[in-house]
């Protein structure tokens, strides 16, 4: 078993390996760089400059137990100052003979098998000569990175607020080829590169943007899952119209994806690219246009089902460094570029029929889940309703619980056990049906 | 004033008439449009039965109703008029044949909407030529509940709408949602359309026209108006004025900047003649509604124009009764209108409902604030085109290039989805073209695939667009494909009308 100090080069068993440039690690701040020797994992190593100030950090969190942080050591290394969960510890990048590459530079087992928040930074200013490096993450196998900013969500029945994202899996094994999706809100796979690939077989997240005019939750794909496809290729699979597809969430939705509309002239805003992308703040959450978030800043240009003035051109949007509004020369529908055409596909879900209860006592509502249960008065709350008296569409879809079983049945809070029914009796059950 | 038995060649002075030929008067039965004697029938045509319990119906709002037909020697001597289940009965005969006779009159109904039914008795011809009804009457939907709040309206409902393009090949403008009486586009098609057409609705947030608004445009004209994808309607929402204390008491009420009339001298202003007071206008609305685009104009006397809101917020509130009361929420602050007598046009980046508006801001010049109009616009719908599938669909539900009579794939497209395949909830027999009018095809957003082949034999291209309804109504499957910058009188612009629904109007950005 690896020790501190020690070089390792590829991950023990037990663990996984996430490489320093995976976009789940975020950088805040200025004065990063790369180093690209070869001795490095993946032959680069991320570093931030010893005279950067304090605030300049790597940040990241993680699901998971334990964790080792991969660094370049050499006589220009200072010490790093991690923290986790709030408690920082120092580690050293600091080796007086020659460069040293894949040292186990700091190591922490025994966490609780929960998420984490992790920051790198200096552990104290130093000289423009100095550096800290980060080249790798190692943690549990069975452990993944989040999404270092947006509420990441497993399971899609609790998507609810713009902003919320949920990874999934996109395999395409031919060039050229449209490819399936899959493992929605469980894929902890390592993600398809933000510069995008021709054949994929990883990681992406949908962004919660919110609802169409029909009420479905519509999504878009936080970078081009792939490149090297045409226009036509993605027409011939009805993704320039839009497709459906079954993404294992069952017969209460119906799923499907398309491309966003981008725009029929440099000057007009009134397109989805525009509206999400480059204006969007998702109800505060983020900064609009954040390439952090929506990964717009590196090839390949997006592909969008409109056309411009050319009835053979389609318009695309994104990569130039003069920012997420981009509107590049619409080109060829036949075009298979690895840099100019790139397929970043939005996502509509629409729920059925869903059956919801709530319970009603007195004057005031209730749900039983145990989140609104007081350990301290050993009664459950009553609901802050956004439609005021009575519940509105929306609380009905935030606090509204899909059965009446747990109704009936033991739970247990904290040191309290109880059946809910017993805690409100002499209410009344509310049921809506929801189309 | 007219009477029974006389000739009538045009409505009388607070009446209006309808041609046989409107497609909101629905017939039952074998009917034969007759234009072999064009200056004996009203607009030249005149439709036709001759067998016994063959009728039409039509609905109309309005007090009073006449029956425009012809008289004749050998015609139908017994026709039923039906009004609200109450019968009336005549004849056609007369010695001569003169055309375009009132036939029947019916006055002082209730206002409202009646049904009408006209039926034959007889096996000899009964024929409508036109009907006059009240002037400020109209015509309603057949069959479909006829609304007028977009807001009201439940899958199977219409509303009626207005489309002006006074330029063949160019695009028009939507304008009278809800409230359109005008006389209505011709189901057989117009290329400088100014009149009614239905939208009905088929889904949550979508309604669909009931015809073709407009034929001799091309696919390229309409994506370069933006109503192949979407063009957003910029309509004004309505409300009632409020504004602050400080307000004028003369003739300078806050209605005066709401009235729309951009040729009055009428403003709102407040102020005492203070510099740097606080004043504001507002709007409470019957529903809370999400705004995201708010219109001011000055005072229209440039010498005025700078007394105007300057580092201006827009605050919102659900709790207001009066405008003045409330908790107030900023949306939107550090605004500034130029001072010009012009339109100032402020985007806000505003997506929750709030039952009122207002804009506050500090006096300025001799001590006031003084504004002529306030729009504010809730951008909440859009106008596009329909899809209609990119390939054909096969009974396996896959696609095919080649036409397997199935319609078209993807299956979901608007056309196969909701104009050939839903009875919209029961209110309708699905794919009818008393509901749909298949007159003319529609031109659909998509591409159609590479190596597509249509019916006769044509192949697909990258240039090429898809159409829907082309062939009819009896080939209402049929999918076909035409270079985008044609123009038919055969097909053109069938639009789809998106808005947001109040229920998610706070989840849609």
């Amino acid at each position: 078993m690896a020790t501190v100090g020690q070089a390792l080069t590829a991950p023990e068993t037990g663990w996984r390996r996430y490489d320093d440039t995976d976009s789940k690690i975020l950088r805040i701040g200025s004065a990063f760089g790369t180093n690209s020797d070869t001795g490095n994992y993946n032959g680069n190593s991320s570093w931030i400059r010893g005279d950067s100030p304090l605030t300049t950090k790597f940040s990241f969190k993680f699901k998971g137990s334990k964790i080792r942080i991969m660094s370049i050591q050499n006589a220009n290394g200072i010490n790093a100052k991690i923290t986790i969960d709030g408690v920082s510890e120092i580690y050293s990048c600091y080796n007086s003979s020659s460069i040293k590459y894949q040292i186990v530079a700091y190591e922490k087992m025994g966490l609780a098998n929960d998420v984490h928040v992790v920051e790198i930074a200096l552990n104290a200013v130093g000289l423009s000569t100095q550096f800290i490096w980060l080249d790798a993450i190692d943690i549990d196998s069975t452990g993944y990175l989040l999404h270092p900013t947006l509420n990441q969500i497993a399971d899609f029945s609790q998507v609810r607020n713009l902003g919320d994202c949920i990874p999934c899996r996109y395999t395409s094994l031919t060039s050229g080829q449209v490819g399936s999706f899959g493992e929605l809100g469980t894929c902890i796979k390592e993600e398809i590169p933000v510069s995008s690939s021709a054949t994929p077989d990883g990681l992406f997240n949908w962004v919660y943007v919110g609802k169409d005019y029909h009420g479905r939750k519509k999504f878009i794909a936080d970078r081009n899952i792939q490149h090297s496809i045409s226009w036509n290729t993605l027409n011939t699979a009805g993704i320039c119209s839009e497709k459906t597809l079954d993404l294992g969430l069952g017969n209460n939705y119906i799923s499907s994806v398309r491309l966003l509309t981008g725009g029929i002239s440099p000057t007009d805003t009134d397109n989805e690219w525009d509206k999400y992308i480059v204006s969007s703040t998702l109800g505060g959450r983020i900064t609009a246009g954040d390439n952090n978030i929506w990964k717009w800043n590196v090839p390949p240009v997006s592909w969008t089902s409109t056309t411009g003035t050319t009835s053979t051109q389609r318009v695309r949007r994104g990569y130039n460094n003069n920012g997420a509004g981009r509107y590049d020369n619409p080109t060829s529908v036949t075009s298979t570029s690895t840099i100019d055409v790139g397929f970043r596909p939005v996502l509509l879900v629409e729920q059925l029929v869903f059956d919801k209860f709530l319970i009603k006592k007195d004057s005031q509502y209730y749900s039983i889940d145990s989140k609104y249960y007081d350990e301290l008065t050993h009664e459950f709350i009553p609901l802050t309703l956004a439609g005021g008296a009575d519940p509105s569409g929306i609380d009905i879809d935030t606090f509204g619980f899909d059965s009446l079983l747990p109704f009936i049945t033991t739970m247990t809070k904290g040191s309290d056990t109880f059946r809910p029914c017993d805690k409100l009796n002499n209410s009344q059950i509310k049921y809506y049906k929801k189309k | 004033m007219a009477i029974v038995g006389q000739q009538l060649t045009a409505p009388e002075s607070g009446w209006r008439r309808y041609d046989n030929t409107d497609s909101r008067i629905k017939y039952t039965g074998t009917w034969s449009t007759t234009t072999s004697v064009p200056s004996r029938y009203f607009n030249s045509t005149i439709i036709s039965t001759s067998l016994v319990n063959d009728y039409c119906e039509f609905k109309f709002y309005g007090a009073k109703f006449r029956l425009i037909s012809w008289y004749d020697s050998n015609i139908s001597t017994s026709v039923d008029v039906i009004i609200d289940d109450v019968t009336y009965n005549f004849s056609l005969y007369n010695a001569t044949t003169i055309g375009q006779i009132l036939v029947f009159e019916k006055l002082n109904l209730t206002l409202g909407v009646h049904k009408v039914k006209i039926k034959n008795n007889t096996t000899k011809v009964m024929s409508i030529d036109a009907i006059d009804i009240d002037s400020t009457g109209y015509l309603a939907h057949p069959i479909l509940n006829q609304i007028s709040d977009i807001n009201s309206m439940q899958i199977g409902d219409c509303i009626p709408c207005r489309y002006t393009a006074t330029t063949s090949g160019a695009a028009g403008y939507f304008s009278e949602l809800g409230s359109c009486i005008k006389d209505e586009i011709p189901v057989t098609g117009s290329a400088t359309p100014d009149g009614l057409f239905n939208l009905i609705k088929t889904a949550k947030g979508t309604l669909i026209a009931d015809r073709v608004i407009q034929t001799n445009i091309s696919w390229d004209v309409l994506n370069a108006t933006k109503y192949i994808e979407g063009m957003r309607i910029t309509e004004c929402v309505d409300g009632i004025a409020f504004a602050s204390p400080n307000t004028a008491t003369d003739d300078k009420t806050p209605n005066k900047a709401f009235d729309r009339d951009l040729s009055d001298t009428g403003n709102w202003y407040c102020g005492t003649g203070v510099l740097s007071q606080e004043g504001y206008l507002g709007y409470i609305f019957n529903n809370p509604k999400v705004i995201r685009e708010i219109w001011l104009r000055p005072h229209n006397n440039t010498t005025y124009s700078s007394e105007c809101f300057k580092n201006f917020t827009v605050e919102g509130s659900n709790d207001t009764t009066t405008g003045r009361d409330g908790t107030w929420i900023n949306i939107s602050s550090g605004l500034n209108m130029t001072g010009i007598v012009q339109f100032d046009v402020f985007k806000l980046n505003n997506e929750t409902p709030y039952k009122a508006i207002r804009i506050k801001g500090l006096t300025q010049g001799r001590g006031y604030i003084q504004i002529s109009e306030c729009y504010m616009f809730s951008n909440d719908k859009i106008i596009r085109s329909l899809s209609g599938g990119c390939a054909y669909i096969d009974a396996n539900g896959d696609l095919s290039l080649t036409d397997k009579l199935l319609g078209a794939w993807p299956i979901n497209n608007d056309w196969d989805k909701y104009i050939v395949n839903s009875d919209l909830r029961g209110k309708i027999v699905k794919g009818d073209d008393n509901i749909w009018h298949f007159n003319l095809g529609c031109l659909c957003k998509e591409t159609p695939v590479n190596s597509m082949v249509r019916y006769d034999n044509v192949t697909s291209s990258n240039a090429k667009r898809i159409m829907r309804g082309i062939l009819g109504k009896t080939n209402i499957l049929k999918t076909y494909f035409d270079i985008s910058n044609v123009t038919s009188t055969g097909y053109g612009f069938r639009p789809v009308l998106n808005y947001i629904e109040s229920d998610i109007a706070s989840e849609v950005i």
